[in-house]
C-alpha cells in the first residue's frame, strides 16, 4: 500500500450503505484491496450494519390516536402524561429491588401465558373491499382499473407511495412503459389501504398495498395457493381479472389485472416484494 | 456533552427542498385547514416512525407514548405555520428529536423503575427457527441501542427507522454529512463489539 495513502476508516459506514460520491467510493473500494487494518475494520461495519437492520418499525398503542383526537376536539382537555407513566424512585435499590424483581416475574409469566393461550386478534379484511366496483363493470381495461373502488378517495402521489411503502422507489415501475396514473387512499378498518393504478396505452394493472398487519377473508371467492418465481401467494378466482395476493405479515398487496401473462405478473409480484424487503 | 436542540439552527440549504404546491388531496394542505380527516391519514402515515424512534431512543413504552402524543400534538398546532421551507420529514424529525432531548432530561433525575421494555411488535407469519433467531437478533439490538450515547442513538435511528440518508439527516440534526458518517461508524462498531456473540451472522437480512 502508498504509504501516502489515507486511511479510509471514518469514510467505512457511508461506503457500506452506498452514501459516498462514486469517485470517493472508488477510492474507498481500492484502498480497501490495500489495507488490511481498514478492511478488518470495514468487516466490524458490516456486521454493525447488519445487526442494525434489525431495528424495524413498531406500531403504537391503537389506543393513541383516540386519546390524540380527544385532544382535537376539547383543546382545552389536556393529556394526563403522569398517570401512565411507570412510578420512577430516586436511587434506593435495596428497599424496592426485591418487590421489583417479584413483580416483573410475575408480569413474565402472565404475558408468556397471554401469547400462548390467547388468540392474537388480528385485523379482517374483505377482499370485497377492493375489488366490488372493480369486478361490477364489464367494461375495457383501463376504464375497470381506473374507478374508484367503493370509498377510495385520490390523494397525492406521495401520499400514496409513502402509504404504500414505497416513497424511497418512487422513480421506478413495475413494467417499462407504464406509468402510475392514479393513486388513492382508503381507511379499512383502522389500517390504511393505497391504491396504485398503473398504465400503458389501454393496458392497466392495479396494486393495493396495505403496510399494517391484517388478514383477509374471501368471502365466496375460490382461492387456491400459487407460487410466482418462489414467492407464495394466492391466487382469487376473479371472473374478469387475474387477481393475486402476496406479501405475508407487515405487508400485503392485492394486484388486479386482465393481463393472463405470467411474465408480467411475476414482474409486478416481485417489484413490490423488492421494494419491501429493501425497506425491511 | 449535552444534546443541542434543533429548531435553533438555521436550515441547511440542500436540494429538493420545497414540498409540492397544494393540490386537492393532498394531505399536509388538509391538515392546514383543519381537515380532521388529514390529521388522522397524517397520524397513520407517521406514526409507526414517530413511535419506534421514540421507543428506541426513550427505552421506555411510557416515555414513547408521551413523545408521540407531544410530537402530534405540536404537529398539528403548528402545521398552520409550515410554508414548505424544508421536506416535511426534515421538519417531522427535528420536532422528534427534540422531544426525544427534552424527555431525556425531564428523566435524568430519575432511576427508572425498570430498564428492560417488552416490545409487542406485530408478529409475522414465521415460527421457524430463523424466526425465532430473528426475534432474538432484534431484542439484543434494541437493548444495544438503548445503551448507545444519544448523540450515536439518533442518526442510527433516523437512517434505520425511516432511511434517511445522511444528508437528510445532517438537515435534521443540524450538523454536517461527515459528522453524521463519523457517528455512524461509531454506532455501528460499538454495535458489532457489544454482539459480538452475532458475529458469524453477517449476511444480509432473511
Amino acid at each position: 500500500m502508498n504509504m501516502f495513502s489515507r486511511h479510509v476508516i471514518k469514510s467505512l459506514s457511508a461506503y457500506c450503505q452506498g452514501q459516498l460520491s462514486d469517485q470517493e467510493a472508488r477510492r474507498v473500494g481500492h484502498h480497501l484491496e490495500e489495507c488490511a487494518r481498514c478492511t478488518s475494520r470495514y468487516e466490524e461495519i458490516k456486521r454493525g450494519v447488519f445487526l442494525a437492520s434489525h431495528l424495524g418499525r413498531i406500531p403504537p398503542p391503537s389506543s393513541m390516536w383516540d386519546e390524540l383526537e380527544a385532544v382535537l376536539l376539547d383543546p382545552g382537555s389536556k393529556l394526563s402524561k403522569s398517570k401512565r407513566r411507570k412510578p420512577l424512585v430516586r436511587r434506593r435499590p435495596f428497599s424496592v429491588l426485591i418487590p421489583a424483581s417479584l413483580i416483573f416475574i410475575a408480569s413474565m409469566v402472565v404475558l408468556i401465558w397471554h401469547f400462548l393461550f390467547l388468540p392474537q386478534a388480528v385485523a379482517q379484511v374483505s377482499l370485497d373491499t377492493f375489488l366490488g366496483a372493480i369486478e361490477s363493470h364489464p367494461k375495457d381495461t383501463l376504464v375497470v382499473l381506473s374507478e374508484a373502488p367503493t370509498g377510495f378517495k385520490d390523494t397525492d402521489e406521495q401520499t400514496a407511495l409513502a402509504a404504500a411503502g414505497l416513497d424511497r422507489v418512487s422513480k421506478e415501475i413495475p413494467l417499462e412503459g407504464y406509468k402510475l396514473v392514479s393513486h388513492r387512499l382508503k381507511r379499512v378498518d383502522r389500517r390504511t389501504a393505497a391504491q396504485l393504478v398503473y398504465q400503458k396505452g389501454d393496458r392497466a394493472f392495479s396494486v393495493f398495498v396495505v403496510t399494517q398487519p391484517a388478514e383477509f377473508s374471501f368471502g365466496h371467492r375460490d382461492v387456491k395457493t400459487a407460487e410466482v418465481d418462489g414467492i407464495f401467494c394466492r391466487q382469487v378466482d376473479c371472473p374478469r381479472t387475474s387477481t393475486l395476493l402476496f406479501g405475508a405479515g407487515r405487508f400485503l398487496c392485492v394486484l388486479v389485472t386482465k393481463s393472463k401473462d405470467a411474465g408480467e405478473l411475476t414482474a409486478i409480484v416481485h417489484y413490490f416484494v423488492s421494494a419491501h424487503q429493501n425497506r425491511s | 456533552m449535552e444534546e443541542t436542540r434543533a429548531e435553533n439552527r438555521p436550515m441547511p440549504e440542500t436540494t429538493n427542498l420545497a414540498i409540492a404546491d397544494a393540490t386537492d388531496g393532498n394531505v399536509i394542505e388538509r391538515c392546514r385547514t383543519g381537515d380532521r380527516e388529514a390529521f388522522r391519514l397524517l397520524y397513520e402515515l407517521y406514526s409507526d416512525r414517530v413511535y419506534s424512534v421514540a421507543l428506541y431512543f426513550s427505552g421506555d413504552e411510557a416515555s414513547a407514548r408521551d413523545i408521540t402524543q407531544d410530537v402530534f400534538l405540536k404537529l398539528f398546532g403548528d402545521i398552520k405555520t409550515f410554508h414548505g421551507e424544508a421536506m416535511f420529514q426534515t421538519w417531522l424529525y427535528r420536532v422528534v428529536v427534540n422531544a426525544c432531548i427534552d424527555d431525556r432530561r425531564k428523566r435524568r433525575r430519575f432511576v427508572p423503575f425498570e430498564r428492560a421494555f417488552e416490545v409487542k411488535t406485530m408478529g409475522s407469519e414465521e415460527s421457524s427457527e430463523k424466526g425465532y433467531l430473528r426475534a432474538e437478533i432484534s431484542k439484543s439490538v434494541r437493548e444495544a441501542v438503548a445503551r448507545l450515547k444519544p448523540k450515536l442513538r439518533l442518526p442510527l435511528l433516523l437512517r434505520y427507522v425511516d432511511e434517511l440518508s445522511y444528508l437528510e439527516i445532517a438537515s435534521v440534526l443540524g450538523c454536517t454529512a461527515g459528522t453524521v458518517a463519523s457517528r455512524l461508524n461509531r454506532a455501528h462498531s460499538a454495535l458489532a463489539r457489544k454482539l459480538g456473540r452475532f458475529a458469524n451472522l453477517t449476511g444480509p437480512r432473511q
